[in-house]
């Protein structure tokens, strides 16, 4: 996967909102989640664009789920994070992490 | 008739129209079903705006991700459409000049004003000297009118007018003109009919309006008889001021007006 730099904050907010949904990660539930934990109101246009981006670099994948009378006959789609994109995650955290370390008597407070 | 449960049916159907008919797109949709459901149950007019303002962002999102596809390094994909690198390298400018300009409001503002006035100056200059300059006179051969005049440079005197009796000297005497006509302008007092009000006025010869070319709408121009000394005084009057003070009536030619005092005999317009 030749990709470059790290994942963007909102990228890396989106895959860390499906890994936390585990099996239950689809739109509804990671914009609720994102709103939820990160405090974050999030467009659905930008959503799904960035969800489409992460499976462009490989990632993010998606399986598509069943359809119900409820969803207007249009089916689920159920995302899970790859292994290169908890790679990139962790060394997004990594290289965040490093930047961090010594600067607590400065970023550290309330 | 709404159904409280489905979503308003132009922007469901706008954006069926902008996404591709695959399973993914088709999820989106539910996704969006399935959240305005849930909205409307508490309440219907704020889940209907929600639905119309997701749709947009959704709609807008996928043409500007299409066009910035081809600066986004992650992608293998071959560019989709000739002149999307380039529109997007536009849309990317504008967008940075614009951000550059919000943070500095102070240098925006002036650079903006210091832009208008010189805008509006330059366009106010041109339109002066588009319309003295440039245009042609508004009159049939405006190119083989010719003005003369008179200078003593010896006494200091660049330009001077032309007395009647020299006027008449190169009426009968010069052929270099076709023809040759006397004005003197001024202004008037009009009084009579309605307010008092200062006109510009031109004393003319009957010539004039030859030499010019032009025709009165109604009456007629001055006739010889009307240019010897003690003639009755007669008058012809723009088509400005028929409109505006004597409100476009065909009637005022033959009535009387004064001018400075002077009854004056209208002829035409």
């Amino acid at each position: 996967m030749g990709h470059h730099g790290f994942v963007g904050e909102f990228e890396q907010m989106v895959m860390l909102a499906i890994l936390q949904l585990n099996d239950d990660a689809y739109g509804p539930g990671i914009s609720a989640a994102l709103e939820a934990k990160a405090k974050r109101r999030v467009s659905r246009g930008a959503l799904y664009s960035v969800l489409d981006r992460l499976k462009q670099k490989g990632y993010v994948r998606w399986e598509i789920g069943s359809a119900n009378s409820e969803r207007g006959g249009h089916p689920t789609r159920q995302f899970e994070v790859t292994a290169p994109g908890i790679d990139a995650l962790r060394a997004s955290r990594r290289a965040l992490d490093n930047l961090w370390s010594d600067l607590d008597h400065i970023l550290l407070g309330d | 008739m709404t159904n409280t449960n489905s979503p308003p049916r132009i922007p469901e159907q706008a954006l069926r129209r902008r996404l591709p008919r695959d399973a993914a797109a088709s999820s989106i949709l539910g996704d969006l079903r399935e959240e305005y459901a849930q909205r409307a149950a508490t309440a219907v007019t704020n889940a209907r705006r929600w639905y119309w303002r997701e749709a947009f962002s959704i709609a807008t999102r996928r043409v500007l991700d299409r066009v910035l596809k081809p600066l986004r390094p992650v992608t293998t994909q071959r560019s989709s459409r000739k002149g999307d690198a380039m529109l997007a390298r536009l849309i990317i400018d504008f967008r940075y000049a614009f951000r550059t300009l919000r943070r500095s409001m102070g240098f925006t503002i002036a650079a903006a004003t210091t832009l208008a006035i010189g805008v509006g100056a330059n366009t106010a200059i041109f339109s002066v000297v588009n319309g003295i300059l440039l245009e042609p006179l508004p009159f049939p051969d405006a190119d083989r009118l010719t003005s003369v005049w008179h200078a003593a440079p010896g006494l200091g005197y660049d330009r001077i007018g032309m007395s009647p009796g020299i006027f008449t000297e190169y009426r009968d005497q010069v052929s270099a003109f076709e023809n040759i006509g006397l004005y003197v302008a001024s202004q008037s007092n009009l009084t009579g009919d309605g307010e008092p009000e200062r006109v510009r006025t031109v004393t003319a010869s009957r010539s004039l309006f030859d030499v010019l070319g032009v025709n009165p709408t109604y009456g007629r121009l001055f006739a010889a008889a009307e240019e010897v000394p003690n003639a009755p005084n007669v008058a012809l009057i723009s088509e400005r001021l028929w409109e505006r003070r004597f409100g476009s009536d065909p009637s005022v030619v033959g009535k009387t007006i004064q001018v400075s005092g002077d009854a004056i005999h209208r002829v035409g317009e």
